[in-house]
Parts: C-alpha cells; sequence; structure tokens
C-alpha cells in the first residue's frame, strides 16, 4: 500500500470511529490498525530520502536513467 | 526638361534683365520624377519613433516618424492600414516599409508606408497578443480541459535544463518538503531555435513511457525573446495534448508565456512550480498527528462509556449473584413461614376462643355447674315445675350420671 493509501485508510478509520456506531469490540480493532497506520506513515516520512535521476539517451536514442551528481558550475 | 539644360543667366550691363526659371510646379515634377525613379526609394525599411499620430476617418493613417535630429512626414492609405496588427502609439519604436514620393502639390516628399511592424520589444509584445488571441480561440485554454494535479505523486518528470537555479530550485523543494517523489530530470533545451522541440520531445517521452505522475516543464528568468520557446505553436500542443498534467515554470512571477495558459497550473516560479507538485513532511506529521490523538481520544472515551454502563449492573460477579439470589430466597422464605404462623396462630385463637365460647355454652360445662336436667323415661325434658304433680317419677341427669327422682311437694316461686 502506498503511502497515500495508508494515509487516506487511517483518516477513514478515525471518521468510522467518529460516528459513534461501532461497537466497543470491533473499535479496538479499528484502533489498533489506526495506530499501526499511523506510525507507518510516520516511519515513511521520516526516513524517505531524496530521489533524483536523469534520463541519458545514448547514440541509438535508448534513454536510461542515471542517478543526478549534483554538478558544480 | 533636364536640369543641365536650365540656366540661370543674369546679364549684367544694358538695361533689361534676361533670367531664365522653371516653374514650381515644373521643379516639383523634377524631384518626383529623380526620387521615383530611384530603385532603391521605391522600397525600403525606415526605422523611427511614431509621433502626431492621425488616424483619419477615411482609414488612412498618418504619422510623423522621427528620430533625434529629424523628421520625416508618413502616411499610411487605408488598404494597407487594415492590415496592421497593432495599434500605433506616439512614442512607438516601429519598422516600415513602403516608398519615398513627393507630394507634389504641397512640395513635400514622404514616406508611402505599406508594412508597419513594431520595433524591438514592441515586435515580440505584438506576436505573443497574436498567439495568444489565436490559441485562445482554438480553445487551448479552456478551464474545462485543465487536469487535477496529483496530491500525492510517485514521480516528478522535470523538462527543463539540466544545469542552472531552475532544476536545482526544484530540487531543493521537493527534497525538502516530500523526498517519498522521485524526480526524474529530463534534460531540456530551453533557449534558441532547438529549444521548441526539445521542450515538445520530452513532454512527449513522458507520456509515451507514463513515466511520471505530473511534468513540471519551465526555465528560469529571461527576456521575452529568451523565453519565445514556450510561446511556440508545437509546445502548446504538446502541453495541450499531454496526459500527464503539467505545471508551467517560466520566468519570474510577471512573466506569462503561452506554456503558462495551456498548462493545467501556471507557477510563477520553478520552486513555486515544486512547492505545488508535493505536500509538505511537516504539514503531514501534524496531519497524522492529530489523527492520532483523535483515535486514543475516542477509544478512550468509549471504554470509559463502556465501564460505566457495566458497573450499573451489581453484583457483576456470577458467585456474588448466585448468593444473593440464595440470601433474597431465604429471607422470601422466612417472610412466607412468618406469614403462615401468624395466620394459624390467628386461627387458632379464634377457633380457641370459638371453642371456648363453645363450652361456656355447653350443656354439660353449665350441668358441671350444679345445674342438673330433668326428663321423664322417655327424654322428654321437664323445663317447668308445673309439668310434674307429686308423685311423678322422673329423671335427674346430673353431668356426671342420672337419679331417679320422686317428686314430694312442688313449690312455686
Amino acid at each position: 500500500m502506498s503511502f497515500e493509501d495508508k494515509l487516506k485508510e487511517l483518516e477513514e478509520i478515525v471518521d468510522k470511529l467518529d460516528g459513534g456506531n461501532v461497537s466497543l469490540e470491533e473499535s479496538i480493532v479499528l484502533f489498533e490498525k489506526g495506530v499501526k497506520l499511523s506510525k507507518a506513515c510516520q516511519r515513511i516520512l521520516n526516513s524517505a530520502e531524496k530521489k533524483v535521476n536523469v534520463l541519458m539517451s545514448d547514440e541509438s536514442g535508448n534513454v536510461s536513467k542515471v542517478k543526478f551528481t549534483e554538478t558544480e558550475e | 526638361m533636364p536640369v543641365a539644360s536650365l540656366l540661370l543667366q543674369i546679364e549684367h550691363g544694358g538695361n533689361s534683365l534676361e533670367i531664365k526659371s522653371v516653374s514650381v510646379s515644373q521643379i516639383n515634377q523634377y524631384i518626383k520624377k529623380l526620387i521615383d525613379s530611384n530603385g532603391v526609394l521605391s522600397n525600403f525599411w525606415i526605422s523611427g519613433e511614431i509621433s502626431n499620430f492621425k488616424h483619419h476617418y477615411y482609414g488612412h493613417i498618418y504619422i510623423t516618424l522621427k528620430d533625434e535630429q529629424s523628421v520625416l512626414k508618413a502616411v499610411m492609405f487605408k488598404s494597407f492600414a487594415d492590415e496592421l496588427g497593432f495599434e500605433p502609439e506616439d512614442g512607438m519604436k516601429v519598422l516600415a516599409r513602403g516608398r519615398l514620393s513627393v507630394y507634389e502639390a504641397a512640395g513635400t516628399y514622404q514616406f508611402y508606408i505599406e508594412e508597419m511592424i513594431p520595433d524591438g520589444k514592441g515586435y515580440f509584445q505584438e506576436k505573443f497578443e497574436r498567439l495568444k488571441k489565436r490559441f485562445e480561440d482554438e480553445g487551448l485554454f479552456d478551464e474545462l480541459n485543465k487536469k487535477n494535479i496529483p496530491d500525492f505523486p510517485e514521480k516528478i518528470g522535470v523538462c527543463t535544463a539540466i544545469t542552472g537555479a531552475a532544476v536545482q530550485d526544484i530540487i531543493n523543494v521537493v527534497s525538502r518538503r516530500f523526498p517519498i517523489s522521485e524526480i526524474i530530470i529530463y534534460p531540456t533545451i530551453v533557449q534558441g531555435t532547438n529549444a521548441a522541440a526539445s521542450i515538445c520531445k520530452a513532454i512527449e517521452w513522458f507520456n509515451k513511457n507514463n513515466a511520471a505522475d505530473v511534468l513540471i516543464v519551465g526555465r528560469g528568468g529571461g527576456s521575452i525573446e529568451d523565453l519565445w520557446a514556450f510561446n511556440e505553436e508545437n509546445v502548446a500542443y504538446a502541453i495541450y495534448n499531454s496526459d500527464i498534467p503539467i505545471i508551467s515554470a517560466v520566468g519570474h512571477e510577471t512573466d506569462f508565456t503561452i506554456a503558462d495558459y495551456v498548462a493545467d497550473l501556471r507557477a510563477p516560479t520553478p520552486s513555486a512550480a515544486a512547492e505545488i507538485a508535493v505536500p509538505d513532511k511537516e504539514e503531514l506529521l501534524d496531519r497524522i498527528s492529530v489523527l492520532t490523538d483523535r483515535l486514543w481520544g475516542i477509544i478512550s472515551s468509549q471504554i470509559e462509556h463502556s465501564r460505566l454502563l457495566v458497573s450499573h449492573l451489581k453484583p457483576t460477579n456470577p458467585k456474588d449473584v448466585i448468593y444473593g439470589y440464595s440470601v433474597k430466597n431465604d429471607y422470601l422464605l422466612k417472610q412466607l413461614e412468618d406469614l403462615i404462623n401468624l395466620k394459624i396462630n390467628k386461627l387458632c385463637g379464634e377457633f380457641s376462643a370459638a371453642v371456648s365460647g363453645l363450652n361456656a355454652l355447653s350443656p354439660l360445662s353449665v350441668m358441671s355447674r350444679g345445674y342438673a336436667i330433668a326428663h321423664d323415661s322417655k327424654g322428654k325434658i321437664y323445663k317447668s315445675s308445673k309439668d310434674l304433680n307429686p308423685g311423678t317419677e322422673f329423671m335427674l341427669k346430673f353431668h356426671d350420671g342420672e337419679v331417679n327422682c320422686k317428686v314430694k311437694e312442688i313449690n312455686q316461686g
């Protein structure tokens, strides 16, 4: 599941619980899931490192992705 | 009449003065012929500044073209003036093509303009306005065609020069805000004759390979000529036809190019484009924090609510429940016993009383007090002394036996 999907699901869980029509049993299940998702989202955000790639084409026109190294001007 | 043959002679001496002269018209005619026969003067470009601009109601335009030192009268007839692609104004620098000729009647020469365009920046400005109107009419700017920029792009395609501030700004902003997104740079030529084709190629490559969720197309600041590639027709169509949403970021805040109008979203600078393209990590962490707090809040209050409900049932232990019932049971049994005893006692009491009552009235108890029953041999009871005569034999029943009796004497009293 992508970060976006995780965040969306977390929001849905909170909205559902807020609605009030959930049994105590189901609430606990949803709560646990919500906490898990929250932790996962935070982890993803805090640990992500930048990814920058450049497209290079060779003589025959084939394009490949290469890691971008910042050049000094 | 050739000039050479014109002689101005003044003969002195004598009494007569004979001067050979030409007429005004002849001179003007001559000059007109001279000028009209000059090939260069019949079609050339002149540059100058507009002054004394007048638009005659017949449609002709009258201008005095000038530079720092002198002026030249000019006229543009309606048929030519109607083709003008801009509004001439005093002070405007222009390039005008036409012919020089003589207006004989006035003895003046003037420039007859057939074509006129703004000079320098004005040239590009006019061209830009024309292109803008054309593409707008074609519907390339329509809001309905604009796509939404995705909230969380996994891949961001960047079409700009590989060197320079623009690409660096984009990288810095995305890395700071949302490093989860991958940045893919397609090195693009952004200035000069090859720029338009290069920009198109970059956009088309991303589309063909479905290689990004959003594109940033642009470059840093420059003059209108520097940015011109982003006004080209092929670039406009490439942006319009792109299935991937495009954020344009061309030049500075105040620069607008056709690309900016066609794009799904326009950013004033490359940095701004990057800010639009990705969410901010810190804001997202806040949002997650708020959601988590709500989670805890909801679950806590729900548990508390349930606990309150349960605590209203006492006791909660089944053993306690059973014990409670048995205690109640004993109590009820005791109450029942008491009630029954009470009733029995009451009844007994009543019975005893009744019995006592009966006893009191019973002949036996009366007899035990000393009363005897007189009766004859047949058992008939003598209730009165009058029923007896002296000498009658009768029985006297005592409580404990009978006695045979004979009447001796009767005393009534």
